[in-house]
């Protein structure tokens, strides 16, 4: 269990900036962050690991003070066992993909190298990796660490598709394997829908919205009309969601779909596909 | 020709090199990444050798290190220093007259190292002493160099300073640069011509290899 409760303000161009956050997180949960940008999900991160300061509240982790304003307790960096992949893969330039990995922890890595599906990099150096790769062995160190907390800060935004959806069935082996407790910024709401059980919607500095993901997502979603039509070709199985094929004149489309949804649908009906805000959903009309 | 004054010179240049090095790091690191209110003033302070005419500067440590001066009197009352026409004199006037030379390029060096790094090290628990030792160091090996290079270059290059402070006194603070100027001076040209070759030479050698090797290892930093 985690307890965030934090305060900061911030001086920007056109003005000042509060952000105004309280929340819980379970142990072992994956929870997305979203919001737009500079709604201080970043911010949010950063306070977590120590590497910003809040102007005040408390952050408790595993029934541990990391920060409290009250008490004068803030921890440093150093000692919140915080795991972190940042948007800009934060490899050392000096060190080969091996040498990054030892520099966290002196284990046998053998487990986290295979999750992560780095074998074949160990000894290249990192500045010869790809976008993707450069994510993958960045993830890899940090839950090297045996951190309590992993935190992900947009880490899949700048991949192009097929590497994203690679990096993300990492990521939920990752999840399934370790349980490690995990809080991720994104924007992108298949990833959400994909990655997280449990989802933060920050608004102007505050918490305007928490739930399950498919929940929230599919809910600021009714307004949008079912206006394609089309046959439903195939159902299959993505971690805890499904992916339903849409066959709509000679479009394929794949939408993201929960296991209570799936359970309704049958390959061969007839359904609808709406697409207006952000991920298409999909309704069975006969 | 007499190598004497070479020898000072290079002697001169290495001990300012190494003592520049040791103090400008932390110093370059604190400007790099600090967000201090003193910033600017230590900035323009380390920056005022650049412009300064070197006799301004010789001038008022000439004024500082006297025996007339409450420094000067207790440097030579308590540690038997004597900074005025030593060779000691001229590594302290040196170190002061080169700073910026050291210090910019580590300060520029450090300072377009991506940030995330030194964070995700100290995520890693990593000390910042351990930090700037394995990770942000290695990582500006090519402005280390420069700094080095420049510094090196520039204290053998330097003279007004020397003049003012270190005088002219042989195998003490007669460098090169006094050396020549004091041939010339003597209507000697073909010494100071000796003098002057071999500075060029041997200083275009040094930088070419710097260069060479800048070159060949350092490839720019990405991501």
């Amino acid at each position: 269990m985690m307890n965030i409760q934090v305060k900061k303000s911030f001086v920007t161009v056109q003005d000042t900036f509060a952000l105004d956050l309280n929340f819980q997180i379970e142990a072992g949960s994956f929870t997305a962050i979203a919001g737009q940008s500079g709604a201080g999900k970043t911010t949010l991160l950063r306070m977590i690991a120590g590497l910003e300061t809040p102007d005040e509240g408390s952050i408790a982790v595993k029934e541990k003070w990391w920060y409290h304003s009250k008490k004068r307790i803030n921890l440093k960096p150093q000692l919140r066992r915080v795991g972190m992949v940042f948007q800009e893969p934060a490899l050392f330039p000096n060190m080969t993909v091996g040498e990054n990995l030892l520099f966290t922890s002196n284990n046998t890595l053998d487990n986290i190298i295979h999750l992560t599906d780095i074998q074949s990099l160990i000894d290249r150096k990192t500045t010869t990796l790809s976008g993707g790769e450069k994510q993958r062995v960045a993830l890899a160190r940090a839950i090297a660490q045996q951190p309590d907390l992993l935190l992900l800060d947009e880490p899949l935004s700048a991949l192009d598709n097929t590497t994203r959806y690679a990096l993300q069935q990492t990521l939920i082996k990752v999840h399934r394997e370790l349980n490690l407790t995990t809080l991720m910024v994104t924007h992108d709401q298949s990833e959400i829908l994909r990655l997280a059980d449990h989802m933060l919607i920050i608004d102007k500095g505050k918490i305007s919205r928490t739930g399950k993901p498919a929940e929230l997502i599919a809910g600021s979603q009714l307004s949008g009309k079912f206006q394609f039509q089309g046959d439903l070709i195939s159902l299959s199985a993505e971690g805890i969601l499904f992916i339903a094929s849409v066959l709509i004149g000679n479009q394929l489309i794949q939408v993201v779909i929960d296991k209570q949804e799936a359970a309704e649908l049958q390959v061969g009906d007839k359904v609808a596909v709406a697409s207006k805000a952000f991920n298409p959903i999909i309704k069975k009309i006969g | 020709m007499n190598w004497e004054p070479i020898i000072l010179t290079f002697q001169l240049a290495f001990i300012v090199t190494v003592i520049l090095f040791v103090i400008s790091i932390p110093l370059a690191r604190w400007l790099a990444s600090s967000q201090s209110k003193s910033k600017p003033v230590i900035e323009a302070l380390v920056s005022m050798p650049l412009v300064l005419p070197p006799t301004v500067l010789g001038f008022y440590l000439l004024v500082a290190f006297g025996q007339n001066s409450p420094l000067g009197h207790f440097l030579n009352d308590i540690f038997g220093l004597q900074l005025i026409f030593s060779f000691e004199g001229l590594i302290v006037a040196s170190v002061i007259y080169s700073l910026p030379f050291m210090v910019q390029p580590i300060q520029s060096g450090l300072a377009n190292l991506p940030k995330n790094l030194k964070e995700a090290a100290y995520l890693m628990g990593k000390s910042p002493w351990e930090t700037l030792r394995k990770v942000e160091l290695p990582n500006i090996k090519s402005s280390l160099l420069t700094g080095i290079v420049l510094t090196f270059a520039h204290t053998i290059g330097e003279f007004g300073v020397v003049m003012m402070i270190g005088g002219n006194i042989p195998g003490e603070t007669k460098v090169a640069s006094i050396a020549i100027y004091d041939e010339v001076e003597s209507l000697n040209y073909s010494a100071a011509n000796k003098y002057a070759l071999f500075l060029i030479v041997v200083t275009f050698l040094i930088l070419l290899t710097v260069y060479f090797i800048n070159g060949r290892s350092f490839k720019p930093l990405k991501g």
